[in-house]
């Protein structure tokens, strides 16, 4: 079996030339943890979400990772001094922020996509062979499908 | 370093002649680490088994080249490190000491280079940016200074911290276990030069950066709010790993009276702070944790350093390092003085272009085939002083002449803050030929009047 029957259509991407600011509208005006970024074609990008924004709240040292930057207890940023950095990234483009992430096709086996969403993010974009974005396959679309006359 | 010459007379295919056979060996594999196009752990190995394969070495020969006491002291050392870092000490001396100096940006920029010059004389050099670098970049952070003078600054400390010790960089730990020299005589003889350096080095980054380095009282004032009590993450951890560290150290001042090598030192104190840490754990937790500790050992360096010693043992065996030593003596006209001072500068330019490992590993046993010329191997004294200032110091010069300098440029990139090759250059390479003059002065006064 293979995802297509799966796939969702997309409803919301984000281009990467949008500002930080009108993504995280985005966001929260469609009620998703993380959109697509596109280009003007179409293509798909990367993603960005509330991870990658968490990213921007946080020291830059944090994304040097566990191993080097094991924790930051010790600091003692206020809640105004988060929103302030938040504030100087509002106007940063969505291109520069957002992440890389796994894509599949339409035709790539279930299993292998199952594995993919138990590995990551629970979500994978699925691209066509042009890398253009398809669709979306989520775990929760993938579980509800399997689950189907239980 | 090899043990007593035993009865292997190198015996190569096809009767080529062993000399030619194994230069060409030697010199292919340090123009392959240099090119850094593959792993130098990779090339290190692939050059020594041709060494055997073609029949410069046999497998014993090749191991009797591998210096077991410098790798015992870099993976005991490596795995003291791995378990001690896990306590948070290292960022709580850090935020400590910038809240001593109350977050003044010149203070803290100071402050990092001396607790940095002290890591690197007690740990590796590698070790101690890894620990330093992630905190420092979360203080300019706050203090929203640039990080650049903070890094550029870093690098000098931890190179030339390590030149104080025996323990602090690989250039000494290998001069150390291949003569002998001890952890006292380290301190005693490299010690004042590398204090010098440092004070000489800070005073100038002071006047260049330093005191232009400006952060609003706000900002500040979020850098006193830190809690480096915090930073702690396990205090039995922290008592047991310090209580180790100390007793390592104390080991290797007290080596020569308790007639034990450093390698035995560090290796026994890994496994002690290895049981301290593992009491009381059920055995799946134990097996978990010394897994995870036996791979935070540095294997490229350690597998690394074993390729190297059993490639410059065959070319040692073929007798190209004796050939080359008659020609150090024949150009220097057999004068220690200029011997010395020779050594001093081409190991200092050498070492700020290339790896100094492979440089210092071929030098070592040419050194010491000199011992003839100057009346014993006791009279070599100075020349391994001058290897090792120029080859630790030398590292400064450019970004790649030391791992800790790639280190921190690896970090900072990756925190967004990249440190270029040719901008580091133009500030360190000046920087790095001051430092040795001091060392050329120091080794004329104290060694060669």
């Amino acid at each position: 079996m293979t995802c297509k029957s799966i796939v969702a259509p997309v409803t919301a991407t984000l281009a990467k030339g949008d500002s930080v600011a009108e993504a995280v509208k985005a966001l929260a005006a469609h009620g998703f943890a993380t959109l697509p970024v596109v280009d003007a074609k179409g293509h798909f990008l990367g993603v960005f979400g509330v991870r990658q924004l968490l990213a921007l709240l946080l020291p830059r040292a944090a994304r040097l990772g566990e191993d080097d930057m094991p924790d930051l207890s010790f600091v003692s940023d206020t809640s105004e001094d988060i929103k302030a950095r938040l504030k100087s990234f509002a106007k940063e483009s969505v291109g520069k922020a957002m992440a890389p992430h796994r894509t599949v096709r339409a035709e790539t086996a279930l299993v292998e996509a199952m594995l993919l969403l138990e590995r990551g993010d629970g979500f994978l974009p699925v691209v066509d062979e042009a890398g253009k974005l398809a669709g979306i396959l989520t775990a929760e679309a993938v579980v509800a499908r399997l689950a189907e006359g239980l | 370093m090899h043990g007593e010459a035993q009865a292997w007379v190198p015996d190569v295919l096809f009767g080529w002649n062993p000399m030619i056979v194994a230069t060409a060996i030697l010199v292919a594999t340090y123009a392959v680490i240099m090119s850094e196009k593959i792993n130098r752990a990779i090339v290190a190995l692939v050059g020594a088994g041709m060494m055997i394969m073609v029949g410069v070495l046999n497998q014993q020969a090749a191991i009797r080249g591998v210096d077991f006491n410098t790798i015992a002291l870099l993976t005991g050392m490596m795995i003291i490190v791995a378990i001690t870092r896990k306590s948070g000490v290292f960022q709580f001396v850090a935020i400590w000491t910038a809240k001593k100096v109350k977050a003044d940006p010149a203070g803290i920029l100071f402050m990092l280079q001396v607790v940095t010059a002290v890591f690197s004389a007690l740990l590796d050099n590698v070790t101690t940016v890894l620990l330093v670098v992630p905190v420092t970049l979360v203080i300019t952070e706050e203090l929203k200074v640039k990080p650049w003078p903070y890094l550029v600054a870093l690098i000098f400390s931890s190179n030339i911290g390590g030149t104080a010790t025996l323990i602090g960089d690989p250039p000494n730990i290998l001069i150390g276990s291949a003569t002998g020299l001890t952890f006292n005589q380290f301190v005693v003889n490299l010690g004042p030069v590398a204090l010098a350096c440092l004070v000489v080095t800070t005073i100038i980054f002071h006047l260049m950066w330093g005191r232009r380095l400006h952060a609003t009282a706000e900002a500040r004032a979020r850098v006193m709010g830190f809690n480096e009590k915090e930073a702690i993450t396990d205090w039995r951890l922290l008592k047991q790993s310090l209580f180790v560290l100390a007793l390592v150290i104390a080991g290797f001042i007290m080596a020569h009276s308790i007639h034990q090598e450093p390698g035995t030192i560090a290796m026994f104190g890994a496994a002690l702070l290895m049981l301290l840490h593992n009491l009381g754990k059920d055995a799946e937790e134990q097996s978990h944790d010394v897994h995870h500790t036996f791979g935070e050992v540095e294997w490229v360096t350690i597998f690394f350093f074993v390729g190297l010693f059993m490639v410059v043992y065959g070319v040692e065996q073929a007798g190209l390092l004796h050939l080359l030593a008659e020609m150090l003596v024949n150009a220097t006209g057999g004068d220690m003085a200029v011997t010395a001072i020779a050594i001093l500068w081409a190991s200092a330019i050498l070492s700020a272009v290339v790896d100094n490992i492979p440089f210092v590993a071929t030098m070592i046993p040419l050194i010491k085939s000199m011992a003839p010329t100057f009346g014993g191997p006791e009279n070599l004294e100075p020349l391994w002083w001058a290897l090792a200032m120029g080859a630790c110091l030398g590292g400064n010069g450019t970004l790649v002449g030391a791992s800790a300098n790639l280190t921190v440029a690896g970090l900072a990139e990756r925190a967004g803050h990249p440190v270029r090759f040719v901008p580091f250059m133009k500030v360190a390479f000046g920087m790095m030929l001051l430092t040795i003059v001091i060392a050329h002065v120091y080794l004329y006064l104290r060694y060669l009047v």
